[in-house]
């Protein structure tokens, strides 16, 4: 390659999107330092502590992410199905294979390593989505949508038969993105829908909604009882809902484990037990709530040094910032945050292919849940569900998939100006 | 343009999702911080650091002459925190093996490559709350400070301990159930009950941090509030007493193989109770105190309580001791029920005075059948004015009412009266006979009974019991002095001939009743032997009781079971009490020691004083504070005992309290076998003192 060609190259890449990966996973490096800092191994390059091990993982994701830029873009589109088969068959084999860690049999262990799949599934997913969706289907289709659920499906099934509902959770995230490719409004009225029908069915019991959605329903009729065409529409409106709160109760009592329900009782408010399943988040709130405006300061956080909140390195790490660097700490890191998403979404609506512009969606829209979800289970938004802070949590096989996530987003963006199929 | 605006309302509404979560969330961290801050940094607080109670030293309980009878010994848990400060590698590394083996040399529990092993086990743990050891004594850890790294420093050094006070009873089986213990989680007995408040002071506090694996560690060197700690009782107790009255009932209980007995001696004027003991046979020859019977078993009372019955109706004027009273053949019949007389055939005709001395059942029980006919309340009351019935204002918790049935109730019948008459159908605990009995003796006037003297904080008094009155004049002096006569008459021409001695004199009476037991009611012939009174005769200085239940062997009568008993105790207070004695003293010394009288090696006044008082010439031309004693059929002498400070003072031969007095002076620690006198220390006499040591003493 002539010097021009480097310089070619380089110039091609987004700059900005680069240094807000460096940013943020060099404030996740020092903040794993903290949180499991340790006096008797004080070097945070001390390879036998998590801030050792994730200053490797960072090396390796840097070396992965220009790998990622080197390979010719063509291959992601070519081959986006066998990327996706091939982490299918590691979804499939991890159910005989993998190793039981917290309740989940998602982890391959080779060696002293381990490997998590569903990470790496996430940008397969992005990506055979994208490739499929840009192929020329009509999103209005039937047999469109049938297909694209599918392929969201499959993963997030395999995924869920892991036992790991917070990973298999991500996948909503898609919805996102196939709203933003023509799918109906519609879709995301459902969503909420079913959203508050899920907490009205673990708030109250099931008659009581049940008798509330038939005298609704009631007055609805009566009110427009002239308007032939809305009866249909009233009586199917409530028999969805109705089906929706019985059908939550059984998944909610039948299918999720007592783990799982501590914590969406716990957030719900029905039942508080700050030693049992609520102790994580009232340990995260104590440790968040006591960092007032600028913080305790680098490795003064009290409730980070005595290892009060569990996990601290991996889901808990925004307890870290809001600790040692308070509110103007955390307010600064979701503005990174937004500042990324914003620059990702910008991106992609400047690609002439639609597979750009798809994979980009994915990318962010795969980004804003695991951002959404993860502060908010610290700061007692959401119900607790493990899965890590992009970037920031410690942990190499989110580090390395949310690097080669964005980094193709990174190259496809690079290649722009050539239309790529 | 239609899907153009389609798209870019799509993406502001993607925009505009961002914006509400990122509002969302920071105003939810901004809540958390600034709204709620408070509460979130107060639990933080509460939950890093806390204040946790130091246990204040509790109190002491002495003996009235001083001994100590119950103590706190601070006893030390040792952990370390390996990852102190000043514990760096370097350091752990190159001296483990020495303070491995310097713990090991100096408990004696593991060799020193176990120590080591466990320590740098500990350390690749990173365990800042290693527990070391349990159970370490003030010397020890004074010792363990000055180990390899520990004596880097305080907290830095990582030796922490924490103070656990041990309690013990230096004079182990000295009445231990008056005593008492406080255990958590058991009803509190004895003193340690009762005064559990004084003892027990104020804990202080400590602030304490959580560190990381939830341990919490104490933060600063001092505690922020220091302990109150507990004041001590001074009991009525007197040991010398105690120990003599234990022995006595115990071989008397051996010797009868009886189920348990209890002893009671008190002093009349104050009614401070000098000993108390309680045994119970756990198997045969063996007893042990396990319950105060004293205090906490009511009984029918059986013939020591006709007493009672006298001095009411002397007082009432229904008879006089001169009054003349058919024991008809020994039988009495009260409708379709006999009492009997213990003696077949009865006593005949006999004056009333004659039939306390026989303990005569039909003799009194006629009487207070016949003279207070209709007018069986006039009885009672009677009784009542006596104070029985009444609960005594004792310290001590778990004593039971008095049962006495009152007329016109169904409880009463016909036989009621007359039995009452001789101490049954009514129970009450041998310590409120006692009162009774001691009221007699110290001319009407009743005082309660009491087991404590003062309380005391540093040697400084802090509240002085004074005697309880509980009736200022019980009876007349003509019934009092009357039924003073008739005691003494027991002992000189009664039922308790056996216990009378030239030398003193001893009044009371003799009590054997038969216990009803059970299913088999009185049928199955368990019988309670008891002798009460007061001695000197002349000029009562102590009252006692002694009660014996269930014995099985030579015989079970009062006079027989429990009179001996009564009679070595009041022969051994009445020689050692030297206020007591006058001119015949020397008979007396002469009476129950044939030989020149022994004595322990202990104090030169006392000892000196003692034989001067018995008349007996033991010259000590010497300077010394301890005396050791020789005697041969010609006399006594004295030689000095050398005590030289630093060195094992010589405690063969001496009593237990000189002993541990001299022993705990040099800092060593006395663990007593037997009783008596000692026979052996297990550290020779003359060597070095080594503080804090255990020397173990056999009394014999």
């Amino acid at each position: 390659m002539s010097n021009l060609g480097q310089n070619k190259f380089w110039k091609s890449i987004d700059m900005p999107i680069i240094l807000l990966y460096i940013a943020l996973v060099l404030i996740g490096w020092l903040n794993i330092y903290a949180a499991v800092f340790d006096e008797s191994h004080a070097s945070i390059f001390d390879l036998e502590k998590n801030y050792g091990k994730q200053l490797l993982w960072i090396a390796t994701a840097l070396f992965i992410g220009l790998m990622v830029l080197l390979i010719d873009s063509k291959f992601f589109s070519v081959f986006s199905f066998g990327i996706y088969g091939i982490t299918l068959l590691m979804l499939v084999s991890v159910l005989f294979f993998g190793k039981y860690v917290n309740g989940s049999r998602s982890w391959f262990e080779i060696g002293s390593f381990r490997l998590q799949p569903a990470e790496f599934a996430k940008f397969a997913t992005a990506l055979v989505v994208a490739k499929y969706l840009s192929s020329g289907v009509k999103m209005e289709r039937f047999s469109t949508k049938f297909s694209v659920l599918g392929l969201i499906g499959l993963p997030m099934g395999l995924i869920l038969l892991q036992g790991d509902v917070g990973s298999a959770l991500t996948y909503v995230a898609f919805i996102l993105v196939l709203y933003r490719e023509g799918l109906s409004g519609m879709v995301l009225v459902i969503g909420l829908l079913i959203g508050i029908a899920f907490v009205l069915s673990l708030l109250f019991a099931k008659a009581a909604i049940l008798i509330s959605i038939a005298i609704i329903t009631a007055i609805l009729l009566y009110n427009f009882r002239r308007k032939k065409k809305i009866i249909p529409v009233i009586i199917a409106g409530a028999a969805l809902v109705a089906t929706m709160v019985v059908g939550f109760s059984y998944v909610f009592n039948n299918v999720m484990k007592q783990h799982h329900r501590d914590r969406i009782n716990n957030l719900v408010g029905k039942e508080i037990d700050i030693k049992g399943a609520g102790y994580n988040v009232n340990q995260s709130k104590i440790a968040i709530g006591s960092g007032r405006l600028i913080g305790k300061g680098f490795l003064n956080g009290t409730q980070t040094k005595y290892d009060f909140v569990p996990e601290q390195s991996t889901d808990f790490i925004f307890c870290t910032i809001g600790e040692e660097y308070g509110f103007v700490g955390s307010v600064v890191l979701i503005g990174l945050f937004l500042a990324l998403l914003l620059r990702i979404v910008f991106i992609a609506e400047r690609q002439r292919s639609s597979l750009s512009r798809i994979y980009g969606y994915g990318v962010a829209s795969i980004l804003f849940l695991h951002l959404f979800v993860n502060i908010g289970m610290t700061i007692g938004l959401v119900p607790v569900i493990g899965i890590p802070l992009p970037f920031i949590s410690y942990g190499g096989s989110s580090l390395w998939s949310f690097t080669i996530l964005l980094f193709i987003l990174i190259k496809l963006d690079a290649n722009r100006q050539n239309i790529v199929k | 343009m239609n899907i153009r605006k389609n798209i870019i309302l799509r993406v502001y509404l993607a925009f505009f999702l961002l914006a509400i979560v990122a509002i969302g969330i920071i105003g939810r961290v901004f809540q958390l911080q600034n709204i709620q801050g408070e509460k979130w940094r107060k639990l933080s607080d509460s939950l890093t650091t806390k204040l946790v109670n130091v246990a204040a030293i509790r109190g002491n309980i002495y003996s009235s002459d001083g001994s100590l009878l119950a103590t706190s010994l601070p006893e030390y848990e040792l952990r370390f925190d390996l990852m102190a400060e000043k514990v760096t590698d370097e350091i752990f590394n190159s001296k483990v093996d020495s303070l491995a083996y310097c713990l090991s040399a100096l408990f004696k529990d593991k060799s020193a490559a176990d120590y080591e092993r466990k320590m740098i086990a500990a350390r690749n743990h990173k365990e800042r709350y290693y527990l070391l050891k349990r159970n370490v004594t003030y010397l020890e850890l004074k010792e363990i400070r000055t180990f390899p790294i520990f004596r880097l420093g305080k907290n830095k050094g990582g030796l922490l301990f924490i103070q656990k006070n041990k309690r013990i009873q230096p004079f182990k089986s000295l009445a231990p159930r008056l005593i008492g213990y406080k255990i958590d989680g058991v009803q509190p007995v004895g003193l340690e009950g009762a005064f559990d408040k004084e003892l027990g002071g104020e804990p202080g506090k400590r602030l304490m941090q959580r560190i990381s694996g939830g341990v919490w560690m104490p933060l600063n060197e001092e505690d922020e509030i220091a302990a109150k700690n507990g004041v001590d009782i001074i009991s009525t107790l007197d040991v010398n007493y105690q120990d003599v009255a234990q022995k006595a009932l115990n071989q008397q209980l051996i010797k009868h193989d009886a189920h348990h007995g209890c002893v009671v001696l008190m002093e009349v004027a104050t009614g401070e109770i000098k000993a108390i003991a309680n045994l119970t046979r756990i198997e045969k020859g063996i007893y042990k105190e396990t319950y105060n019977y004293a205090v906490g078993e009511a009984t029918e009372p059986g013939s020591t309580f006709k007493l009672a019955s006298y001095l009411a109706a002397l007082e009432d004027g229904m008879f006089d001791t001169s009054t003349v009273q058919n024991t008809t053949g020994g039988i009495a019949v009260f409708g379709s029920h006999k009492i009997k007389d213990s003696h077949e055939g009865g006593y005949g005709i006999i004056p009333m005075r004659r039939a306390f001395e026989l303990s005569s059942n039909v003799a009194i029980s006629k009487q207070i059948n016949d003279r207070y006919n209709g007018k069986a309340s006039l009885f009672i009351n009677r009784l009542k004015a006596f104070g029985i019935g009444e609960d005594l204002p004792i310290e001590i918790a778990g004593s039971p009412k008095t049962r006495i049935i009152e007329p016109n109730t169904p409880a009463w019948n016909d036989l009621t009266l007359p039995t009452l008459a001789m101490g049954y159908a009514i129970l009450m605990t041998p310590l409120k006979t006692l009162t009774l009995y001691n009221a007699v003796a110290n001319n009407g006037i009743m005082v309660s009974p009491k087991f404590v003297r003062e309380l005391r904080s540093g040697g400084q008094l802090v509240k002085a019991y004074e005697p309880i009155i509980i009736r200022k004049k019980i009876a007349s002096d003509a019934s009092l002095g009357k039924m003073r006569k008739l005691m003494e008459g027991v002992v000189k021409q009664g039922t308790a001939k056996n216990l009378s001695t030239t030398i003193y004199s001893i009044a009371g009476k003799t009590g054997t009743a038969v216990i009803a037991g059970g299913a088999g009611g009185y049928a199955n012939k368990r019988y309670l032997a008891s002798f009460c009174g007061y001695f000197p005769a002349d000029f009562p200085k102590y009252s006692m009781i002694v009660v014996i239940t269930d014995p099985s062997m030579s015989g079970y009568y009062g006079n027989v079971v429990a009179g001996p008993i009564f009679k070595e105790i009041a022969d051994k207070v009445y020689a050692t009490s030297l206020t007591m004695h006058n001119d015949n003293a020397n008979a007396l010394a002469v009476a129950i020691a044939p030989t020149y009288p022994d004595a322990k090696s202990g104090d030169k006044t006392k000892t000196v004083l003692a034989y001067q008082k018995m008349g007996i010439k033991a010259p000590a031309n010497f300077e010394a504070a301890y005396v050791t004693i020789d005697k041969d059929e010609n006399g006594v002498s004295l030689s000095p005992k050398a005590m030289i400070a630093g060195l094992v003072p010589n405690v063969v031969g001496m009593g237990l309290q000189d002993a541990v007095y001299l022993i705990e002076n040099e800092g060593m620690i006395a663990v007593v076998n037997g009783s008596g006198k000692i026979t052996n220390q297990s550290i020779t006499a003359g060597a070095k003192v080594n503080k804090g040591s255990r020397i173990v003493l056999d009394l014999r």
